[in-house]
């Protein structure tokens, strides 16, 4: 009888449930209704992500590919006694069959090979990061801590003809969160052409907000809705300081030419949450403009981080102070030389450790042919780079760690619903409706178009059809 | 009853059924509640603290006189975190002593220090609770919690399936 009544209040109770591991959580709200209820709110998520994030070490998200396991996706965590453990709260194969991994596609050279596993495209966001699997032409969104996953739908077309074309007709993604609304919003960036000034003919730019039933919609026309440069589509967006941050360049720099006739000029393309308006931050003053080879952009302790990579001598990790005034604070140089490490040029910082030390990453050497990736801690007060955390655990044998790595976050951020659920809920309605009714449904409004023409409304209506047919 | 000893400030803290305990600030200001009275200037004579016993209040001084940051270090880095490993060690031995109570206590020691307002010591005494809940089956969590379970039968397998990550 005693230890019937020993119940905590369910405020204290509620404190606790915030400290706990994203996928704990998510089956306690199957415990009853008042407590799916309190679990649920955006205020409890908001908590929850302050709370059950505190490890002092950082915890990073890998996608890695081995031979006999597929795709896996990993968590991992330099425990502060043992050293490293790999921990199994991700689910290990959770891409191995979900994403169409068709080797008969492309041939087997090492770089198709590379092309056809799912790659990070944004870095963490509040606990979400979105994959893509190149060969299908997909993209998911996903939450590694709760395992849950979607198919982001498709946006405008802009599939590029030819190969010779693929440079100046890209779409390209970004995450970030909006704390006003308090969702988080995909920002697709699109670009169509190339004039003879070397700037994009046609260029455009789409949200689609998280978890509604929304598709995508195009920025409102009255405001700056294009992207002031080319944004590099082989590295990741970041999201930090309230916008969506991508390496980009004011001219275009096609491969074909032998030698670039205008000079790309470097820029970083920002994209405010809150305003859904394009921006421009200048980098630093003094730093070579030319080319995107030597810079690298990250978010460093909740601040956009710009590296700048004069590898074998040093780095310079630079870090925004004012979004308005792009104004840099030139954080520490580290010097690479005098260094008895073997680092590579592919070195970036990851994540602030115990509020000082830098954790720099490094993904594997790719002449080398090493299968790991390393992750030494910088300290700044004494300028050295330490001897790297083990990171034996996380790496299996015959396994490649893929090139970009992330912070892994516990975070209650849902992906939304399947878009293909959503599609064939509505294609159980439409697909009564003749085909000419249906092209004027296009008319609607640019998402039902953009729905009516994807594939997976055709599979659907198809689907039911067959249905029928029983 | 703000006293001086020692170059140290003193305040007194009062449990409702009467004792009185005399702590210095700085242990004091553990506590982020007790903190804000005394920024805010309210605490000029004994502070009472209501809900909780003498036995549970004299073990929350305990904690925090353990956990005050050493005023031996240098300003800023005075903080556990930044601590020598020895000591980071030694005190993370006294915690798991000191969490060594029976479950009346310890649930005593949570509501204290959410009261409170003390992290580090709410992360230690729910930390025992945080593995209850993800270790043990729902039913057993509605039995800790005692909450009853009002899904209907299809209502459970819907959100069941729609959280279906979380039971693998």
């Amino acid at each position: 009888m005693a230890e019937q009544c020993l119940v905590l209040p369910d405020d204290v109770m509620e404190d606790i449930f915030a400290r706990l591991p994203a996928k704990s959580v998510l089956r306690c709200r199957c415990l009853s209704h008042a407590w799916a209820t309190r679990l649920s709110t955006d205020d409890f998520a908001d908590r929850h992500l302050r709370l059950a994030n505190r490890h002092g070490v950082p915890r990073i998200l890998l996608l890695q590919h081995s031979a006999s396991h597929g795709q896996m996706m990993n968590m991992w965590s330099p425990d502060k006694a043992s050293g490293a453990t790999l921990m199994d709260n991700v689910p290990r194969d959770l891409t191995h069959d979900r994403f169409p991994y068709n080797p008969s596609t492309f041939g087997r050279t090492r770089i198709d090979q590379d092309r056809d596993f799912p790659r990070l495209v944004t870095q963490q966001c509040r606990g979400l990061v979105i994959l893509q699997a190149a060969t299908a032409g997909m993209h998911y969104l996903c939450n590694p801590s709760t395992g849950q996953m979607t198919v982001l739908p498709d946006g405008r077309s802009t599939g590029c003809r030819s190969l010779m074309e693929s440079y100046k007709r890209y779409a390209c993604l970004g995450l970030g969160y909006d704390v006003r609304t308090r969702k988080h919003k995909v920002v697709r960036v699109y670009y169509r052409g190339c004039g003879p000034d070397k700037l994009p003919l046609s260029a455009g730019c789409e949200v689609y907000v998280v978890n509604t039933t929304e598709l995508w919609r195009p920025v409102e026309r009255s405001r700056q809705e294009k992207p002031l440069g080319w944004v590099n589509q082989n590295m990741t967006s970041v999201f930090a300081q309230g916008h969506v941050h991508w390496l980009a360049q004011r001219k275009v720099y096609s491969q074909l030419e032998a030698k670039p006739t205008v000079p790309q000029e470097m820029l970083i393309v920002s994209f405010s949450l809150a305003d859904e308006t394009f921006g421009a931050i200048l980098p630093p003053l003094g730093i070579e403009k030319e080319g995107l080879l030597k810079h690298h952009l990250t978010n460093l302790g909740g601040r956009l981080c710009l590296l700048y990579n004069m590898w074998p001598q040093y780095l310079d990790v630079y870090l925004l102070q004012g979004h308005n005034t792009s104004t840099w604070d030139l954080h520490c140089r580290i010097d690479l030389a005098t260094n008895s490490l073997k680092i590579s040029i592919q070195i970036s910082p990851l994540a602030i450790l115990d509020g000082c030390r830098i954790l720099l990453v490094q993904p594997r050497l790719p002449s080398a042919r090493t299968t790991g990736f390393k992750l030494f801690p910088y300290n700044p007060m004494t300028g050295d780079i330490e001897n790297p955390l083990d990171s034996s655990g996380v790496v299996t044998h015959q396994s490649i760690v893929l090139r970009h790595a992330t912070l892994y976050e516990e975070s209650m951020a849902f992906p939304g619903k399947q878009y293909k659920d959503i599609i064939f809920a509505v294609s159980l309605v439409l697909r009564r409706v003749p085909t000419y009714a249906l092209m004027r449904l296009k008319l609607v409004c640019r998402s039902w178009r953009t729905m009516i023409e994807s594939r997976q409304f055709d599979v659907s209506v198809s689907t039911c059809e067959k249905f029928e047919d029983y | 009853m703000a006293t001086r000893e020692a170059g140290k400030k003193m305040i007194m803290l009062k449990s409702p059924d009467g004792m009185e305990f005399e702590v210095e600030e700085a242990v004091a200001m553990e506590s982020q509640t007790i903190r804000k009275m005394i920024e805010d200037d309210c605490a000029d004579t004994a502070i009472l603290i209501p809900n909780i016993n003498s036995k549970i209040l004299s073990r929350v001084i305990e904690y925090c006189n353990k956990h005050v940051p050493t005023t031996g270090a240098t300003g800023a880095a005075a903080s556990d975190t930044v601590a020598p490993a020895a000591l980071a060690e030694d005190l993370k031995i006294w915690d798991a002593e000191f969490i060594k109570v029976n479950r009346a206590t310890r649930f005593d020691l949570i509501q204290a220090a959410s009261y409170l307002n003390i992290k580090g010591l709410l992360d230690l005494t729910s930390q025992t609770t945080i593995d209850t809940i993800s270790d043990n089956s729902l039913e057993e969590i509605r039995s800790f919690l005692s909450t009853k379970n009002d899904y209907l039968p299809e209502e459970e397998q819907t959100i069941r399936r729609e959280n279906q990550w979380a039971f693998q």
